[in-house]
């Protein structure tokens, strides 16, 4: 297994990637390296040159059906043993912080094509964070302080873009109903129309994440990423960030892209109708025409709130910040409540006017 | 000018002769002296006003057409009474056995007489009222005031006729008075109840809405289900497109608009009232 560590060539240490400026700088002399200038150093320089070690050390790892698979690694830096799992592409050393790549793990067919690198830093993630509370007075007076932030890692998350095209029909009745009074009748005409409508759309870099750890529907909800900002894929750009591979291959994640495309394509053809279809069927079918492999940044906030678990995700690019939020069930009841008085005083207010 | 008045003197004096002449009555209207409290007389309705007898409220019960025994008439009196403590409304009921006002051809003269008979005399503002006319086969009830803002009988002249017309038929007026009393004591205390209850059911309502729409913002997770911001710019195509007409059809539902049959619309009365019958 091989590991990776991003040095300073000047004195050394950890070169880990500033999200805020954009470059790689070093933690200790301050040295700033543009994107080109580690492009350079990555592609010109042997992997001895700039410290690209394999590592001999690797312990017995027999594998135990109850436990994931976990893998011990040296530390370039220290030479402290770090412990990763099996998807793992990029970690931390916890003695001195340095990143280990796992270069091995992004390899072959796990290399990603393309990468967008972190945009946002650690100190905006938790500022997002913490303006989760703003408008939220039902949240738990704990919620949204930093003290009870368990963990927040920058992590390089494995997404597959799909680009495809779907194509089928829409056909139901729709009604078109005209009213009018006869004396003490009220007369309902409907006239029933039958609606077909078929067509085509294509789609492009429709994500899915890759990987199983990490909730889809959080993964869903960061979206979106502005992908015009995509860049190769380079390791350099993990130093600093933890990264996973994928563990859920692009053939098993594919129908959640086509069940987007479809549903949009579905949309499109409705649209086409003036009015709604009060009962309906569609045969909509999708055909995935390419597929790429990238990671996106993404900060993983864990927090706990009265001892319950809570994980906040931030788009890395965007900062855009997603997760469910507590409520606090008195301060909810108490709301309701004085939302009713409040109601009962707008009635019975309204019930005077009008007396 | 001092002509037009006199021949309108005469008038109202040869008119009043046809007002009933009864036990009720506690005087006499004159056109110096009309007896009138909470409306304005005017030229359009002075005629009304004189044609109108001048009654002593307290009765509550004026039973002109004799239909009911003494006996009843006094226990159909302790009834309004318990009626006005209850309800704080005032109440007033009248059998006819003749026109009450032969001179108005031109309106229902029961209906006429019903409004002015409440409104020119000193009922309270707030109140209903029934009339059994046995000259002209009908009944009517008229409701004033507050009792009318809540169309306290208009909105129920079905009701209070399935109910009423078989005791009239049969003769039992004793029983459809006091049918009538009951129900009306029954809706009003209903009515004046339930806007608490809308109250409440408004304010449990609004605060659902409210406190719904808040929680709305604590849930920042949803799954995705479109792929509408990928779409390829300009590759949606339509290929086939129909509309085909399959059927018509047409239902009628039955849904009065107003079930009350309204006032005689003289325009004796300055408040609201309304009323019907059977």
């Amino acid at each position: 297994m091989d590991t990776t560590v991003l040095k300073c060539p000047g004195c050394g240490s950890s070169l880990p990637y500033n999200a805020e400026k954009g470059l790689w700088v070093c933690e200790t002399c301050g040295a700033e390296f543009s994107q080109e200038e580690i492009l350079k150093m990555t592609e010109t320089k042997s992997d001895a040159d700039i410290d690209i070690n394999k590592s001999e050390y690797k312990e017995d790892t027999t594998p135990d059906p109850d436990q994931p698979e976990l893998n011990l690694y040296r530390c370039q830096n220290c030479g402290a043993e770090m412990v990763a799992d099996q998807n793992t592409a990029s970690t931390f050393c916890v003695y001195c912080g340095s990143t280990g790549i796992l270069k091995s793990r992004l390899e072959g067919k796990f290399r990603p094509k393309y990468v967008i690198p972190f945009s946002q830093t650690k100190q905006q993630a938790i500022a997002a964070y913490n303006g989760l509370r703003r408008r939220r007075f039902l949240a738990p007076k704990e919620f949204g302080k930093r003290e009870n932030i368990e963990k927040i890692a920058g992590v390089y998350i494995p997404f597959w873009l799909y680009d495809g095209q779907s194509e089928g029909y829409v056909e139901g009745e729709r009604h078109e109903v005209t009213k009018w009074r006869e004396g003490d009748y009220v007369c309902k005409k409907t006239d029933v129309y039958h609606e077909y409508r078929e067509g085509m759309e294509s789609f492009e870099d429709v994500p899915a994440d890759g990987s199983e750890k990490f909730d889809d529907d959080l993964m869903d909800s960061i979206e979106p990423f502005k992908l015009e900002e995509l860049v190769p894929f380079n390791y350099s750009y993990l130093s600093g960030f933890l990264a996973e591979k994928y563990d859920v291959s692009a053939e098993d994640d594919e129908e959640r892209a086509n069940l987007r495309m479809n549903n949009s394509l579905k949309q499109s053809l409705t649209s086409t109708i003036n009015g709604t279809l009060v009962s309906s069927k569609e045969d909509i079918k999708c055909k995935i025409e390419y597929v790429d492999y990238v990671l996106l940044p993404v900060w993983m906030l864990n927090t706990f709130v009265k001892g319950k678990p809570y994980t906040f995700a931030m788009n890395g690019q965007t900062g855009k910040i997603v997760g469910d939020i507590p409520i606090d069930k008195l301060k909810s009841f108490l709301f309701f409540l004085g939302m009713a008085v409040v109601g009962f005083g707008i009635a019975a207010l309204f019930a005077w006017l009008i007396d | 000018m001092k002509n037009i008045f006199s021949i309108i003197l005469l008038l109202v004096v040869c008119l009043s002769g046809f007002a009933q002449n009864d036990k009720y009555s506690i005087g006499e209207r004159t056109a110096e002296d009309l007896h009138v409290k909470k409306f304005q007389v005017t030229e359009a309705n002075i005629e009304y006003v004189l044609t109108t007898p001048y009654v002593d409220t307290s009765y509550k019960i004026y039973d002109y057409a004799e239909l009911l025994t003494e006996t009843q008439r006094n226990a159909i009196k302790q009834r309004c009474r318990e009626f006005m403590k209850n309800t704080g409304l005032d109440i007033a009921i009248v059998t006819l056995n003749e026109n009450p006002k032969p001179s108005f051809n031109d309106y229902a003269p029961s209906d006429v007489y019903i409004q002015d008979f409440y409104d020119y005399n000193d009922f309270k503002e707030d109140g209903v009222m029934l009339i059994i006319d046995k000259f002209y086969d009908k009944n009517r009830y008229y409701d004033a005031g507050l009792a009318a803002d809540m169309t306290l009988l208009g909105d129920r002249v079905e009701n209070y006729a399935d109910h009423m017309k078989p005791l009239y038929q049969d003769g039992d007026y004793y029983g459809e008075i006091m049918w009538f009393i009951d129900e009306t004591e029954a809706v009003y205390l209903y009515e004046i109840s339930f806007p608490k209850w809308k109250c409440l059911i408004f304010a449990l309502l609004f605060a659902w809405i409210i406190w719904g729409l808040h929680r709305k913002k604590y849930k920042l997770v949803f799954k995705a289900t479109s792929a509408d911001d990928y779409k390829k710019q300009g590759s949606f195509k339509l290929t086939k497109k129909s509309t085909q007409f399959v059927r018509t059809f047409t239902t009628r539902t039955y849904s009065p608009k107003s079930s009350g049959s309204g006032s005689s619309g003289h325009g004796s009365s300055g408040g609201s009232h309304s009323g019907g019958g059977f």
